[in-house]
């Protein structure tokens, strides 16, 4: 009774990394410039959401937020220890590669706010939710990252 | 503009790994930190400083450019809740069944503070939110339940609510009154 419990609990994460698994991993992509952190955010995200089992009401909030944290934990620390830059060549078309990489020239503000509203999709209000913020103050994070973009992508080009 | 849209085309055609093995096989570390409580409080220093000085100019503007016999200006109370949280929470008193709680109390806090006290084991500490506590006779008739099941009764009725979008968060109705640092009294309307 207890396994049927666990193993429905199961299937219903799995239903939820099934559906969103690839807009999160190509955010998290977006974000973060490295295929290795966001297989590793993704994976880990999950692992904790399924340690926390029915405790979690919004388990899509929670891990979209939880793997942008752990992404971020990462980044930190790679350039806290001096690690190897994250890698952008991984099997991507060219205007993918110049947009993460251009991605990767804004602040970390401006970079999640674009890449949840542009990249996953989000309206301004469920970004600002997402990472802790305000709608207005999203709006002046998506306004200044897009007109740097455009800036480096023309430099680039 | 069009770069950009072909960078966002482009990245949504990036193949991406199955990592659902490795989710289930791994061991879970935990969350990494939000910012330091250090960084915190400069951060609240800072906010409070600017608050001040700006409002020690805005009381000066106004106190000279005041009639005689006019009213002075008063900074509102730090203490009291926003009008909407007070009128949120006579709502949800009263639609689960008790219009007059003997007790409502609120807090300003971070939403893995709140956590335990609407039944989530954590929340994110970066991220602010009301939580109101009151003690009455509830029934949670805001609950959905399987049919031919009774609604949960309580005699604490606990929700937390967003600061911005002054939605209601979550919500819960038990016999466990939380302890929760900074609760203060809410005044509910009498109607």
């Amino acid at each position: 009774m207890q396994d049927a419990r666990v193993d429905e609990a199961r299937d219903a994460l799995e239903r939820v990394y099934r559906s969103e698994r690839d807009r999160l991993w190509r955010s998290l992509l977006a974000f973060s410039g490295s295929p290795e952190i966001a297989s590793d955010s993704l994976a880990e995200a999950f692992a904790q959401l399924l340690r926390r089992g029915d405790q979690v009401r919004d388990p899509v909030r929670w891990v979209w937020r939880a793997a942008f944290r752990i992404a971020a934990g990462e980044l930190k620390a790679r350039s806290r220890t001096g690690g190897a830059m994250p890698e952008t060549a991984y099997e991507m078309e060219q205007p993918a590669r110049e947009l993460v990489a251009a991605l990767a020239r804004l602040s970390s503000k401006q970079r999640l706010a674009v890449v949840l509203h542009d990249a996953a999709g989000y309206p301004a209000g469920d970004v600002a939710r997402l990472i802790g913020s305000t709608p207005a103050a999203v709006r002046v994070h998506l306004m200044r990252a897009r007109r740097r973009l455009r800036e480096l992508m023309e430099e680039e080009s | 503009v069009t770069k950009i849209g072909d960078g966002f085309a482009s990245l949504a055609r990036v193949r991406t790994p199955d990592v659902w093995a490795d989710a289930l096989g791994r061991e879970p570390g935990r969350l990494p930190d939000g910012p330091s409580p250090v960084g915190r409080l400069a951060v609240a220093v800072l906010s409070l400083a600017v608050f001040v000085g700006g409002f020690s100019y805005l009381a000066t503007t106004f106190d000279a450019a005041r009639a005689p016999g006019g009213s002075t200006m008063r900074p509102p109370a730090a203490s009291s809740a926003p009008g909407w949280l007070v009128t949120k929470a006579f709502d949800m008193a009263k639609g689960n069944g008790d219009a007059h709680p003997t007790s409502a109390q609120w807090v300003l806090t971070d939403a893995d503070t709140a956590a335990p006290a609407v039944g989530l084991a954590s929340g994110d500490p970066d991220v602010r939110e009301y939580l109101v506590v009151m003690q009455g006779d509830f029934v949670a008739r805001y609950a959905s339940v399987p049919a031919g099941q009774p609604l949960p009764r309580g005699s604490v009725l606990t929700f937390t609510a967003d600061p911005e979008t002054r939605e209601i968060r979550d919500w819960g109705v038990s016999n466990s009154v939380p302890h929760v640092p900074g609760l203060q009294d809410l005044p509910l309307p009498t109607g």
